[in-house]
């Protein structure tokens, strides 16, 4: 435990410049935020800016794992990490906690500066509101920075897992999409609204700042009656967290480090993003001149594919997987009619 | 003592190390050797924890090499190590400081000085030949109980050679440290080396005793008076063959004292013993599975 302890504390001091940088810019950028909007607005119908706060917490925890894991991914840095003496399980709650304080430590001197500059210059607020919101939204990155953690650990370079975090924040959305219009899925909705990571954190901010903006009576009721709506969303994206940094740790024990640089065949990676999202472009276009459509499809499946196997190195499941993917909507669309 | 059973390891259904066994006694020093892809990083990977076992086992004083405390007995230097832009020899000793606290400074400034290497410059400014040394000096501090160095004198120039050898004699001599080392430097290997395993179709093909390995062979040069006929060195045990005119370079497999007998009985003006080395005993080795044509 000793060593857990030391290497934590060596990552931590590591990164201290790195932290000091994002603290900076994400200060920057709330507190310039806040008051502009509260600058010269009438009490009524002021900002508390809370969704700047949101939105920086949101970036950090979705780029520091990427700072935090970028290292695992090259061959080199593997040879000389795998070997020390420490096991690979604590390994990987070394990085992932070391990057969870970051997002911890960004936060709290972003939410503290935000904070002051409130109550230093407003005096309409409901300010106590702004305590169990810190505490609320750290929890919710938590989890986006779980999902991250986990998608990262998919890739085998960095250039996929930048990608596969990308890719993965619109496909729940462009699914529901799909589900809504074609298949006439009644969860779709749903799906689209609660699919994204970042919508817990919206709808927390939205309560919230409708708490702490308690000039206008009827903010307090909506902001109640969302809170009855949908708490279980909550507890949902709290349990993928869980299940993230879960499958985050199992990834990170079982990958080989001779995977290091090779092609990201996980998958959580390209062998799913690929064709769903072919299909998806191809079925909510269906509108549009067929053959144009049709190049349109082939432009996306051979851009994706060239990217996943670094070349002109198809194979027989990518030929398959674009032929369906083609195929399927005609046979929708045929049997739509 | 590191003891390796039955090791097989693939990478996506390719076959990289099949069964292989070889055993490192407790103070002593192998050379691994083999072609390049002959699998020597992998095992050496292997052994050390950086790549996970398929089949087989690894054991290291009788324990897993996944444990922690194992591990901290083992230092692996591989051929390229890791650095980054802002990396500086005492960043380096920092870090290795966080998993081995018994780190030693004195001895880790004593070879950066000898090596002429300033540790608070960064890495990056440094030839590959400048890290290697670096590494060296970091394994060396550390004083572990196994050193497994992947192509340790790759960019290393003569005299750091030198100063390389030495010490590691030194630290075997003086702390019982086992290594194994591979690389394709065969003579270096020669000069410090008490043991050898060969790595060749994905197996240990051979392995042994340098010494003894190498003074199986002999190889004798010999002058005649008039040309002589291949076939009459026929009935010899000839390893390979070289003439040249009335000159000829042989090598036998046996004992040269009982070898030379039947060489003078061919009549040479000149019969001369020559000394025979690991590399060429290894070229031998490869020419005779085929790799030298």
């Amino acid at each position: 435990m000793k060593i857990f302890f030391r290497y934590l504390f060596y990552r931590l001091k590591n990164s201290v410049l790195r932290t000091l940088i994002f603290t900076a810019l994400s200060v920057a950028i709330c507190l310039i935020g806040i008051s502009m909007r509260n600058g010269s607005a009438e009490p009524k119908y002021c900002e508390s800016g809370l969704y700047m706060l949101a939105t920086a917490l949101c970036i950090t925890a979705s780029i520091v794992p990427l700072f935090e894991l970028s290292g695992l991914k090259n061959r080199r840095n593997l040879d000389t990490l795998f070997f020390f003496p420490i096991k690979r399980e604590r390994m990987a709650l070394v990085h992932f906690i070391s990057g969870f304080v970051q997002v911890a430590a960004i936060y709290t001197v972003t939410w503290a500066a935000s904070y002051l500059w409130l109550a230093l210059n407003t005096d309409y607020y409901a300010l106590g509101y702004m305590i169990p919101y810190y505490l609320l939204s750290l929890s919710l990155a938590f989890v986006i920075y779980s999902i991250y953690c986990f998608l990262f650990m998919q890739a085998n370079t960095t250039a996929d897992g930048v990608l596969f975090c990308l890719l993965w924040i619109f496909l729940p959305a462009l699914v529901s999409l799909v589900l809504d219009v074609v298949w006439h899925v009644e969860i779709a909705g749903k799906l689209a609204e609660w699919g994204i990571m970042y919508t817990p954190m919206n709808h927390l901010t939205i309560i919230f700042q409708d708490l702490i903006e308690i000039n206008d009576p009827a903010s307090w009721d909506t902001s109640t009656e969302l809170i009855m709506e949908r708490w279980y969303m909550f507890v949902i994206w709290g349990a993928a967290g869980l299940v993230a940094a879960n499958a985050y740790l199992f990834s990170f024990v079982h990958k080989g480090a001779e995977q290091a640089g090779e092609i990201s065949n996980s998958p959580f990676g390209y062998a799913v993003l690929i064709p769903a999202y072919g299909y998806c472009l191809i079925q909510i276009s269906m509108g549009i001149f067929v053959p144009l459509l049709i190049v349109m499809y082939l432009g996306v499946m051979l851009s994706g594919y060239l990217i996943y196997r670094r070349g002109f190195k198809f194979k027989v499941p990518d030929i398959i997987v674009t032929v369906i993917g083609l195929a399927l909507p005609f046979v929708v669309a045929y049997m739509n009619r | 003592m590191i003891e390796v059973k039955n090791l097989c390891y693939d990478v996506g259904g390719k076959i990289i190390l099949k069964n292989v066994n070889l055993t490192l006694q407790q103070g002593s020093v192998m050379g691994l050797v083999g072609i390049n892809g002959a699998g020597k990083t992998t095992l050496l990977r292997l052994i050390s924890g950086v790549l996970t076992k398929k089949y087989g086992e690894i054991l290291i004083d009788g324990k897993k090499v996944s444990e922690e405390e194992v591990r901290r007995a083992l230092f692996f230097l591989p051929d390229d190590p890791y650095f980054t832009i802002y990396t500086t020899g005492n960043s380096m000793y920092r870090m290795y400081e966080v998993f081995y606290p018994e780190i030693d400074r004195a001895v880790f400034d004593r070879f950066t000085k000898e090596f002429g290497l300033d540790p608070k410059k960064p890495i990056r400014n440094f030839s590959k030949g400048m890290r290697r040394q670096l590494y060296i000096s970091l394994a060396l501090a550390v004083k572990p109980k196994y050193l497994l160095l992947d192509e340790a004198f790759d960019g290393l120039d003569p005299l750091s050679r030198h100063i390389f050898k030495r010490v590691l004699n030194e630290f075997v001599e003086e702390f019982g440290t086992s290594v194994i080392i591979s690389s394709h430097s065969l003579r270096e290997l020669e000069d410090f080396c008490d043991c050898y395993v060969l790595l060749d179709q994905m197996t240990v093909s051979a392995s042994g005793d340098i010494a003894e390995k190498v003074n199986s062979f002999c190889k004798f040069q010999l002058a005649f008076l008039d040309e002589i006929d291949e076939r009459a060195f026929a009935h010899l045990p000839v390893t390979s063959l070289e003439k040249s005119g009335r000159f000829v370079r042989v090598v036998l497999e046996g004992n040269a004292a009982e070898l030379l007998p039947q060489l003078q009985a061919l009549n040479p003006a000149v019969v001369e013993e020559m000394r025979m080395d690991f590399e060429e005993v290894f070229i031998l080795e490869v020419e005779k599975r085929g790799y030298l044509k």
